[in-house]
């Protein structure tokens, strides 16, 4: 069997000759997989060469016309050849892959709102509404963890986080201190969804979806809670302009952009090519001049990731960036890369299983309800730009992705030390 | 019962190859428990298991074993209560002894054992059923040399003729890792059977996490000299491989993490 495959906007034409048994199925099946992960959401079959087709073969059809159905695209078989055109005729599975004319759902945006270049990502604004702004505000003082630990359990706030917060911090799933006690590690919130890691649970992150009455509450040490609409939906990809994938700070510098303010908030879906971050290893609160950021003990309080991980996964990623915070804002971010004038943020990412994301324009919510039906994500980190010289694991890489972004008006103070 | 108090072991002291090997390590191993410790390399699990066996001896602390005090005793003193299997399948048996020669020295370890010894009817009818028992068909080739045979099957031999004495403590140091896969899964079955078979009590070093997750009733892990997990009964049936490389991982990270990251998280983390 000969795959060869020649692209045009976002069609892929895949060009199959030989038998397409069960061995040679799987072996179609990755090659679509690749396709499918690589952007491509309308797939043209040209089935002209194919002298046998068995179920196997026929079930990869159906699987991804499936899979790109979901997307706003669709999977077509071309010319087929007679012995594909009576097989599929005799299944009844013909019609499920008639050649359309239609544009798919990712060209029809495209080609409404037109692309921006904003650093190394080109940028396909898919929704957005003018005025729209988030407000802020900042629980607790992340400081404790460099004042070594002298922290006061009456600085635990709790934390109830609608469909429209959202929200990144170091907190626990509970109704107080008393039950969080133990258990406080990263979390982060976004579209009615919340996923915290706890430090004892072995690297399993959890997670509360919002249903009917039930609402991810939280008991939280320090946090960012941030409350409001998108003002921008965004569809990024490298841009084929700039050699290597975008970074974090690129996100960052997006999310700006996009918004047009100084300080913004961003929540994103990427496929990742790497992640970069730390996660708690014990629960930070109550130890008493705890030395979090000294070596040694650093080893015993993080887990820092020593290369890129989480390579081709989905991520959701919860964020706040600023170019020159002020107080309170300015407590709860840090440095994107070393230099003066860098940019600042915080961001926290949950990592889950790949799966291609629906082309168009996507409610956050609804998107994010579909994935954690089916989903229990896989890891969360802080996300850090590890640009030590050498031996530095370098920042966190992504594919492609859709951004919400809002302008981040006025950050109030609740809470919490001075 | 293996009753081990606060050894440390340090190699090459006072010099720049200094290695602290074991560091203050206590561990009690019941009558009858089955203990399977994993550790990266230097973590310290070999110097510990020749601290048990004898091949050297601890800068401090104490070993018993069966009542006895055995810290100073010798390696081969200490063979009368320890059966050993090693990794290289050449190392323990008698490559040019046929099979029944082997096994009837290793019928009469701890014991005086000259050239002089004969094989009667009733001994060798007794050792031809247990070799039959490891369901080879050795029995038919007893006077076959040691050394024509495959690597697991000495493995299996030499796990026969450690146990073949019942032995205060069974001690195998990654007795299956020079075996193809089919190989040390038959000696890995093996091994199961004696062990619960005799009730021994077992200290087992591997490096496979397959086996570590799979055999025994208690689980160690060894990091730098130190026991860094000891997981037994119900946490130990709930291990699964995937536990163990994630704890392999952390241990990774850990020592990854120097003081350049210790100040890129002060800068970087909130």
């Amino acid at each position: 069997m000969d795959i060869a495959m020649t692209t045009a906007g976002d069609a892929a034409t895949v060009r199959v000759s030989g038998r397409l048994d069960a061995r040679n199925a799987d072996i179609l099946s990755r090659e679509l997989d690749e396709c499918v992960r690589g952007g491509w959401h309308v797939l043209r079959m040209n089935l002209h060469d194919v002298e046998y087709i068995s179920s196997a073969g026929i079930r990869v059809l159906i699987k991804f016309a499936k899979i790109l159905q979901g997307q706003g695209g669709w999977l077509e078989v071309l010319e087929p050849s007679s012995v594909v055109a009576s097989v599929l005729e005799m299944t009844g599975t013909m019609p499920l892959f008639a050649p359309r004319k239609e544009q798919s759902a990712a060209t029809a945006t495209a080609g409404a709102s037109g692309c921006r270049q904003i650093g190394a990502m080109r940028c396909t604004v898919t929704a957005s509404a003018a005025g729209v702004s988030m407000r802020g505000r900042v629980l607790g003082n992340p400081a404790f963890m460099a004042r070594n630990g002298s922290f006061a359990p009456g600085e635990v706030r709790q934390l109830r986080l609608g469909v429209k917060a959202v929200a990144l911090g170091i907190g626990a799933f509970a109704a107080d201190h008393a039950g969080a006690k133990g258990h406080y590690g990263e979390f982060l919130a976004a579209g009615g969804v919340a996923v915290a890691l706890p430090p004892d649970s072995n690297g399993q992150p959890d997670f509360v979806v919002s249903e009917q009455r039930l609402v991810p509450e939280l008991a939280v040490l320090s946090a960012l809670h941030l409350e409001g609409d998108f003002a921008v939906q965004a569809r990024f990809e490298s841009s084929p302009q700039h050699d290597g994938l975008p970074g974090l700070s690129d996100l960052g510098a997006a999310a700006l952009a996009l918004s047009g303010a100084s300080q913004a908030v961003m929540v994103a879906l990427a496929e990742t090519s790497g992640l970069v971050g730390a996660s708690l290893l014990q629960s930070p609160e109550g130890s008493q001049d705890a030395e979090y950021f000294h070596f040694p003990e650093a080893r015993r309080w993080f887990n820092l990731t020593p290369e890129r991980v989480h390579g081709r996964q989905l991520v959701l990623l919860v964020g706040v960036f600023a170019r020159q915070p002020a107080v309170p804002l300015a407590d709860h971010l840090r440095p994107m890369a070393d230099s003066a004038d860098a940019l600042r943020g915080h961001v926290h990412a949950a990592v889950l299983s790949y799966r291609a994301l629906p082309g168009g324009s996507l409610a956050l919510p609804a998107t994010l309800a579909d994935i954690f039906q089916t989903q229990t994500p896989l890891d969360l980190l802080h996300l850090i730009n590890d640009d030590r010289a050498i031996s530095g694991a370098g920042d966190s890489l992504f594919q492609r992705g859709v951004l919400w972004v809002s302008p981040l008006g006025e950050v109030d103070m609740e809470g919490g030390a001075q | 019962m293996l009753n081990i108090k606060d050894i440390s072991k340090t190699f090459n002291p006072g010099t720049p190859d200094e290695v602290q090997a074991i560091k203050h390590v206590s561990l009690t191993v019941p009558e009858g428990s089955f203990v399977v410790v994993i550790g990266t390399n230097g973590s310290g699990k070999s110097t510990l298991q020749q601290l048990i066996a004898g091949a050297c001896v601890p800068d401090s602390g104490s070993i018993e074993l069966a009542g006895q005090d055995i810290t100073r005793w010798g390696e081969h003193r200490r063979a009368a209560l320890i059966g050993r299997v090693f990794q290289n399948p050449f190392s323990g048996t008698a490559p040019t002894l046929s099979i029944i020669e082997n096994m009837a020295l290793a019928a009469r370890r701890g014991q005086r054992r000259g050239l002089g010894w004969l094989l009667s009817g009733a001994v060798r009818r007794h050792l031809r059923e247990r070799v039959a028992e490891l369901g080879m068909g050795l029995e038919d080739r007893l006077d076959n040399a040691i050394g024509s045979l495959s690597g697991g099957q000495r493995q299996a031999l030499t796990l026969l003729m450690a146990v073949l004495q019942r032995p205060s403590l069974l001690l195998l140091d990654e007795h299956t890792a020079a075996l193809d896969p089919k190989a040390s899964d038959q000696v890995i079955r093996l091994t199961r059977d004696m062990v619960a078979r005799e009730k021994l009590t077992t200290v087992m070093v591997t490096h496979s996490m397959h086996q570590a997750a799979h055999l025994g009733d208690r689980l160690i892990m060894m990091v730098n000299g130190e026991i860094r997990q000891d997981l037994a009964d119900e946490r130990k049936r709930r291990v699964h491989v995937e536990d163990l490389l994630a704890l392999f991982e952390q241990v990774r990270r850990a020592d990854r993490l120097d003081a350049s990251a210790a100040e890129l998280l002060r800068s970087r983390y909130v």
